[in-house]
């Protein structure tokens, strides 16, 4: 009857590879191909520009409320990036960039925050769940697919996404038990941005690390510099291949931090402190990692000039195609879901036609 | 084809917004994505840029207004200089103009039903005017931004009876009022000119400190139970220990009668948890903190505001006056993190340093107590049967009678005066 400390058997780590200056650690830089490497560095400005036309949009009354994901391009791109086209993402929200390197088209995304269901439709073809902004929602859906890859005997894996409130919320939990005691190829990726709107990180757990929560569930967790793309990369290409090769789920946390509001319908200024995001904006991702870009002469002025004005007419043309199809029915809310559609809702289109006929278009709510 | 841009709903259901600035004026040439204006709801203060590149023809809004969603804010000519056809009628303001003929309470529906085009109200009351058979349009809102309540339905039930119209028709005939007033008070903020039957009036609608301000005084008015009780503490002894401190110091930082009032009642508040308190009316309890963060009440270019100072009593006398110099530098450059403003424990108001010995502050809610600093001033004294010249300083506190009662108020006033009338106390402690 002895007592004595239990050792467990997952581990957990700290990874950062890329330094706060773009400052590498040879030993441990994953040495990409150029090709991947700037792919990378593409995306993340992708969606830093998107990020901004969409926060204008808002504000000019073209979409509905938005939510930025300014700081934290290089934690969600980098993560995807490692995804093959046969693997799942179950994403959340502010992950703007991996729907574009997956192949959605930016309107599409542009269609979502518009409050058009068009938005949530994946391209043909491409493995993703839509935008899910529920918190938490992802995990066991991300788990439920990652069980059918395992029944079917498929050598694929699933990437999950959510935030530091998420891993607060039950789901969050049934999804991580249930992944470990099946033993199922999914990665859970959590953008620990340090605020769930007005929540702050340190007010959400008790808990260190948020990527410790994995070893309660019996699988390894990683928290890993979210700003540092190499790092994010290199944790979540090491959890892939090893759920792929049937070695279970694993916890990446990324630490990382939301430079804008939670959405357009907040101002952080009411909750958090200037100097905090001024010691941030220090840590963006894309600086620091065009830095090092620039050092392996994978990149130069000239390519990131391109590549700006590639991105800037990127954008200008999705919102067009996004403007020039805004002239749908909002009737079709009902068509989708029902062979036939119960009463209730046959008095709801009803009365939903009849509200349009007598306020008309485009002022619904 | 002149084009509008009509203001977008900023937030999640924000009805409408105040213009802070507007950033263009009529005529000027605007780029897309340039801010239009600066507007604040009452959730956040945002920049709008703007949709379309041309001309700003019209400019519908000005500073100070409230404008509703969905209202036209700026008219753009394309640029290719054809005129702006037919101007749009002035936009409805919320801010209702002031009716000259009759009392404001039967002015109102009129104007209201005039303007709206639909009635704001939650769902449950549009659920509650369907069950009762009401169009909604029809009822005078009272709510924030004219919302209809539960009230005004029930009251409109009750028929348009007497009160308004009865009002409108023993109304009496309206002054005449001359065209031009006499004097013109210098400085008003903007807001819409009218006349009551008085004279020429200004209506300027509340910005969010003023409404913030306006909602905290009334529910500390009428929540806490106001007791104000004064003394006088005699500073002579600390005014001339402090005069020899700045000397010896070189006045850095410099030490002023606040900072050992800040020292004093810090220590006080220690032995007096009772004023380190707030009063939890529903959960039945006194809660009491065992943290000192002391508010300081100051006069900014937005109104009154109180930041607070953390944990003020493990500051040392050097700490304090860097810390209420720190506050003044916020104050002069209207610098301050909404988060240096929260979480008071109590609050100081020094509005002696305006003039004045008496006051009766309003508790800082949800606090339980203020302390009001009146003008220190040189008076003769009878000290040990001689006259003597004192400098003294009025102490006012108010504190809500419910947590506390006021033989404790005349202990806590006493043991601060304790500390400013003989200096040599604060090596103590």
């Amino acid at each position: 009857m002895p007592r004595k400390p239990i050792t467990v058997k997952p581990k957990l780590e700290y990874l950062s590879i890329l330094d706060g200056e773009g400052k590498v650690d040879e030993k441990l830089d994953p040495k990409l191909d150029a090709d991947l490497a700037v792919k990378i560095y593409r995306f993340m400005v992708l969606a830093r520009r998107m990020d901004e036309r969409c926060i204008n949009m808002q504000r000019q009354g073209r979409i509905g409320t938005y939510g930025p994901c300014r700081g934290q391009e290089a934690a969600h791109c980098a993560a995807s990036v490692v995804m093959e086209k046969e693997d799942w993402i179950v994403p959340a929200f502010r992950e703007p960039g991996s729907f574009f390197m997956r192949g959605w088209p930016l309107e599409t995304i542009l269609r979502f925050w518009g409050g058009y269901e068009e938005g949530c439709q994946p391209p043909e073809g491409v493995n993703d769940l839509p935008i899910a902004v529920p918190i938490a929602s992802q995990t066991p859906h991300a788990t439920g697919i990652a069980w059918g890859m395992k029944i079917r005997g498929a050598k694929q894996a699933v990437l999950c996404y959510c935030g530091d409130g998420g891993t607060s919320e039950g789901d969050f939990h049934e999804g991580m038990n249930f992944a470990g005691a099946f033993d199922l190829p999914v990665v859970f990726f959590v953008q620990n941005n340090h605020w769930a709107i007005s929540i702050p990180r340190e007010a959400q757990t008790r808990s260190e690390t948020i990527a410790q929560k994995a070893i309660a569930y019996g699988f390894d967790g990683i928290q890993v510099d979210g700003n540092d793309p190499l790092a994010v990369y290199v944790a979540t290409k090491e959890a892939v291949e090893k759920a792929r090769a049937g070695g279970g789920p694993t916890l990446i946390e990324a630490v990382t931090y939301r430079l804008s509001m939670h959405t357009t319908a907040d101002d952080p200024t009411k909750y958090r402190s200037q100097a905090e995001v001024t010691k941030w904006e220090k840590l963006d991702p894309i600086p620091r990692y065009q830095k090092y870009l620039v050092k392996r002469g994978m990149l130069d002025q000239q390519t990131i000039d391109e590549i700006e004005e590639d991105v800037k007419a990127e954008v200008a043309a999705a919102e067009e195609r996004y403007e020039a199809a805004r002239d749908v029915d909002p009737l079709d809310c009902f068509d989708y879901m029902y062979t036939e559609l119960p009463q209730e809702l046959v008095e709801q289109r009803q009365e939903f036609a009849e509200a349009i006929e007598r306020e008309g278009h485009g002022h619904g709510h | 084809m002149p084009r509008e841009f009509t203001l977008p709903d900023l937030g999640e259901g924000i009805a409408e917004a105040q213009i802070i600035r507007v950033l263009v004026k009529e005529g000027d040439a605007i780029a897309e994505d340039q801010y239009l204006m600066e507007v604040e709801t009452d959730k956040a203060a945002v920049e709008i840029p703007s949709p379309f590149a041309g001309v700003a023809s019209r400019v519908h809004v000005k500073e100070g207004d409230t404008v509703n969603v969905g209202e036209v804010v700026v008219t753009f000519d394309n640029g290719d200089g054809s005129a702006p056809a037919a101007k749009k009628p002035e936009v409805a303001k919320t801010a209702a103009p002031a009716a000259p003929a009759a009392a404001p309470q039967a002015a109102a529906p009129v104007a209201a039903s005039a303007q709206r085009t639909k009635a704001a109200a939650a769902p449950v009351v549009r659920k509650m005017a369907r069950e009762m058979g009401i169009d909604l349009d029809a009822v005078t809102g009272t709510g924030p931004g004219g919302r209809v309540t539960k009230d005004d339905l029930t009251s409109h039930a009750a028929g348009p009876a007497a009160a308004p119209v009865a009002a409108a028709a023993s109304a009496p005939a309206p002054m005449p009022v001359a065209t031009k007033p006499l004097t013109e008070p210098e400085d008003l903020p903007p807001g819409t000119d009218g006349s009551d039957k008085w004279g020429h009036i200004r209506s300027v609608p509340l910005n969010q400190i003023r409404k913030t301000i306006a909602n905290q005084m009334a529910k500390a008015a009428f929540t806490a139970v106001h007791v104000t009780h004064g003394d006088e503490a005699d500073i002579t002894q600390l005014d001339r220990l402090r005069r020899n401190l700045n000397e010896a110091t070189g006045g850095d930082p410099k030490l002023t009668a606040m900072t050992f009032v800040v020292r004093a009642v810090a220590l006080a508040l220690k032995r007096h948890p009772a004023f380190n308190a707030s009063f939890d009316e529903q959960g039945s309890q006194i809660i009491y903190k065992k943290y000192i963060n002391l508010g300081i009440a100051v006069d900014s270019q937005r109104g009154l505001i109180v930041p607070v100072i953390r944990d003020v009593d493990r500051l040392s006398m050097r700490g304090i006056a860097h810390a209420l110099r720190h506050i003044a530098d916020q104050i002069r450059t209207n610098q301050f993190a909404i988060e240096d403003l929260r979480g008071g424990t109590f609050t100081i108001t020094n509005v002696g340093a305006f003039g004045g010995t008496f006051n009766t502050p309003i508790i800082n809610h949800p606090e339980v107590a203020i302390l009001g600093l009146g003008r220190s001033r040189k008076v003769p004294c009878i000290r040990k049967g001689q006259l003597a010249e004192k400098l003294i300083l009025p102490l006012n506190l108010s504190f809500d009678h419910r947590s506390t009662d006021g033989a404790n108020a005349a202990r806590f006033t006493r043991d601060i005066m304790t500390y400013l009338e003989t200096p040599a106390m604060f090596m103590l402690d």
